[in-house]
């Protein structure tokens, strides 16, 4: 069923159909026409117009011979015992000629003048049945004879087959035709349709994607299309304002926390300066302070979040020695994390040119989650290469948490893991959605790879500025 | 060391205020742009603590006002807004340095002392406090005669603590400053560098002397003693 979801495919179904069944109307308008009703009649005319044109012929009126010869040649399908003849003298009876050939009448004797060869000319299509054969009388009178004919019916039974044969071949041959011109059309149609449709799917994508500002021209689309524009852009606009208010929101609120967040540290540093050393309200001052770090961490990640959706993160690009960084951090990952095994490979000199705080941050953060989400003397592993203008690291880790399926749903904003996972590792469930953020306003992108019983794979994709810069000169 | 502090918004004055005063360091403070103008007229200052979004004269004017007037003193922006066009246009129009709200306090003075080191073309290659000597080039310290060449994070984590004696720090902050990440890593990496200072400036015995000026504060962090 797959197949005729497309608009190509269910077009060129209605054509095939439709021509089909424009063909089976042909048909059977012909098998109307040419029922016997019809046929019967021109058949009639038909062997009448051949005896008349043989007796026409006649060297000699009473030339028994001749006429038979022309007749056998004239009526279609003719054979020797199909046709009989019978010369008489003008004023013999009718009726009296096949009873006296030892026909019976087997019904109605249909009588059919047909003037148009001669005034005595008729043809009667009776049943008149003899040795299981039934036959067509046809009488004519000239030169003062009367010619008497009867033809067996079989033959216009066969003219007519041989009819329906000729129109079944004419059908089947332009069956192909017909085919042809279904997906000739169906093409067009298509097209005809489709082409201004994609054309909006491209600019609806370029707008997604490139410009949200702009809008759809509804000039020189389709008539049926204008209003179908018109609800996407109100649509659009709509999203737009409701998208820039709930960053405007998520950017005032983080803004507007840092007056309050920079009071209480500095008044909490100070409190603990100033509590006695060593006292309960010293330690218990600082877990405040903890949090309070926690609390300007994640205000400043929402910060960088609705900078990012805006579009507006800030970047101010400088090279950074991404070799010596991924050194240093598994170097120090010996302080940190001694429980686990941290290696790194790769190539050496590998230069990224990025924010430096905010390429800091994501190192540091993907580091961190694959501290937090390790195993019991486990390990890190990363790996670093740069080529053909792209800059990859993948930092691996063996992990008791199954994340199958959760790849993309870890860089939700505040998606976390089972809680009690959490409650042992803090964090905001910000961390991984701003490294995404940060890697896609670099112009890169982030991705989990998890395998059954396989190491977790973090890889950071980045595009090569140096590298492109070079391959340019 | 005479201050000016532009800061609207009074708590966040008096508690950077009082880390001045701590540090034995003149001050004045002004609420707004147009007040700061006045109290540079009065006295000479060595440093301007300017916040960026004031109310009558906002940071940005007065900083334009400022140069206009002839004044080179350094001044450090103070802003709530982390966004990089503030901060480039800070930068272009003479900000000699940057700290996005919330800061730190310590972090706040270090620099401001950088900041009329370099002003006065003397930062001092050696730090020395309550008998310790660090050298900024070499990294070497020296204690009581024993000395030994630390590695970055051991300097860091030092020169980080000497430069504000008698302030604690939590495990926290030092793990942001010194190692620059903002998690947990769930192990006493802090601790650990600590006692590996201790040991390589009290190096004979193995127990560190009772009067090394690094102190802990249990369940709390780490400080240096004020001289």
């Amino acid at each position: 069923m797959s197949l005729l979801r497309s608009v190509g495919s269910r077009t060129f179904v209605f054509f095939v159909a439709c021509a089909l069944v424009f063909l089976f109307a042909i048909n059977r308008s012909w098998a109307i026409y040419f029922s016997e009703r019809v046929h019967q009649p021109l058949w009639d005319q038909e062997i009448t117009q051949a005896l008349w044109v043989e007796v026409a012929d006649l060297a000699q009126p009473a030339d028994a011979l001749q006429l038979r010869s022309g007749l056998l040649k004239r009526i279609p399908f003719a054979q020797a015992t199909d046709v009989r003849l019978d010369i008489q003298s003008a004023d013999t009876p009718d009726l009296a000629l096949p009873e006296a050939w030892g026909m019976h009448s087997g019904g109605l004797v249909d009588r059919v003048a047909h003037p148009e060869f001669g005034p005595m000319a008729q043809a009667q299509h009776a049943h008149w049945v003899h040795q299981d054969r039934h036959w067509t009388w046809v009488s004519l009178q000239s030169h003062g004879q009367r010619y008497h004919m009867l033809v067996d019916h079989r033959l216009a039974h066969q003219s007519l087959a041989r009819m329906w044969a000729v129109r079944d071949k004419t059908i089947l041959y332009q069956l192909p035709t017909v085919v042809f011109a279904a997906v000739l059309l169906a093409w067009l149609v298509t097209r005809l349709m489709l082409n201004p449709m994609s054309r909006l799917s491209q600019q609806l994508n370029d707008i997604g994607r490139f410009h949200p500002q702009e809008r759809i021209d509804a000039q020189g689309s389709l008539k049926e299309f204008e209003s179908l524009i018109g609800a996407f852009n109100a649509l659009l606009d709509r999203l737009q304002i409701s998208y820039q208010q709930a960053g405007r929101f998520s950017s005032d609120a983080a803004h507007e926390l840092r007056t309050p967040l920079t009071i209480v540290r500095g008044q909490l540093a100070q409190a603990i300066n100033q509590a006695d050393d060593h006292s309960e309200l010293q330690v218990r001052l600082t877990l405040i302070s903890d949090e309070i770090e926690r609390l300007i961490s994640i205000s400043d990640k929402l910060l960088q979040l609705s900078l990012a959706d805006a579009g507006r993160m800030p970047l101010d690009a400088e090279p950074i020695h991404l070799s010596d960084w991924v050194a240093e951090l598994v170097a120090d990952a010996g302080s940190y994390a001694p429980q686990l095994k941290t290696t790194w490979e790769g190539d050496k000199g590998v230069i990224w040119h990025a924010d430096r705080n905010l390429a800091w941050q994501l190192i540091t953060n993907l580091f961190s989650n694959a501290v937090k989400y390790n195993q019991v003397d486990g390990w890190i592993h990363f790996k670093l290469r740069s080529a053909e203008g792209c800059i990859v690291l993948e930092i691996s880790n063996p992990s008791d948490a199954d994340l199958q399926g959760l790849e993309e749903k870890l860089f939700e904003r505040f998606y976390r893991l089972e809680p009690h996972h959490n409650r042992k590792t803090g964090g905001s469930g910000l961390g991984l959605s701003l490294c995404r953020e940060i890697a896609k306003a670099h112009g890169g992108e982030l991705t989990l790879e998890t395998a059954p019983g396989r190491a977790v794979v973090m890889r950071l994709q980045v595009p090569d500025h140096q590298a492109h810069a070079d391959s340019v000169l | 060391m005479n201050i000016l502090l532009i800061e609207d918004e009074q708590k966040i004055a008096d508690f950077v205020l009082e880390g001045f005063d701590a540090l034995g360091w003149l001050s004045t403070h002004a609420l707004d742009g147009a007040s700061g103008l006045e109290a540079l007229g009065q006295s000479p200052f060595d440093a301007i603590v300017l916040d960026w979004m004031l109310p009558t004269i906002d940071g940005m004017a007065f900083l334009a006002r400022l140069r206009e007037e002839g004044h080179d003193t350094p001044v450090i922006m103070l802003t709530a807004k982390a966004e990089l066009q503030d901060k480039l246009q800070g930068f272009r129009m003479g900000v000699e340095d940057y700290l996005p709200k919330p800061f730190h306090l310590e972090e706040l003075t270090a620099r401001i002392r950088v900041l009329v080191q370099r002003r006065a073309g003397q930062v001092p290659e050696q730090l020395r406090l309550n008998g310790l000597e660090l050298n900024r080039v070499s990294r070497k310290a020296t204690w009581r005669g024993y000395s030994a060449v630390l590695s970055q994070r051991e300097f860091l984590l030092l020169e980080y603590l000497m430069q504000s004696p008698g302030q604690i720090f939590t495990r926290k902050k030092i793990l942001l400053h010194v190692w620059g990440i903002d998690f947990d890593p769930q192990t006493n990496v802090v601790d650990v560098c600590i006692q590996r200072l201790r040991k390589k400036l009290a190096s004979s015995s193995t127990e560190p002397a009772p009067d090394f000026p690094l102190e802990t504060i249990r369940g709390v962090g780490y400080r240096w003693a004020s001289a």
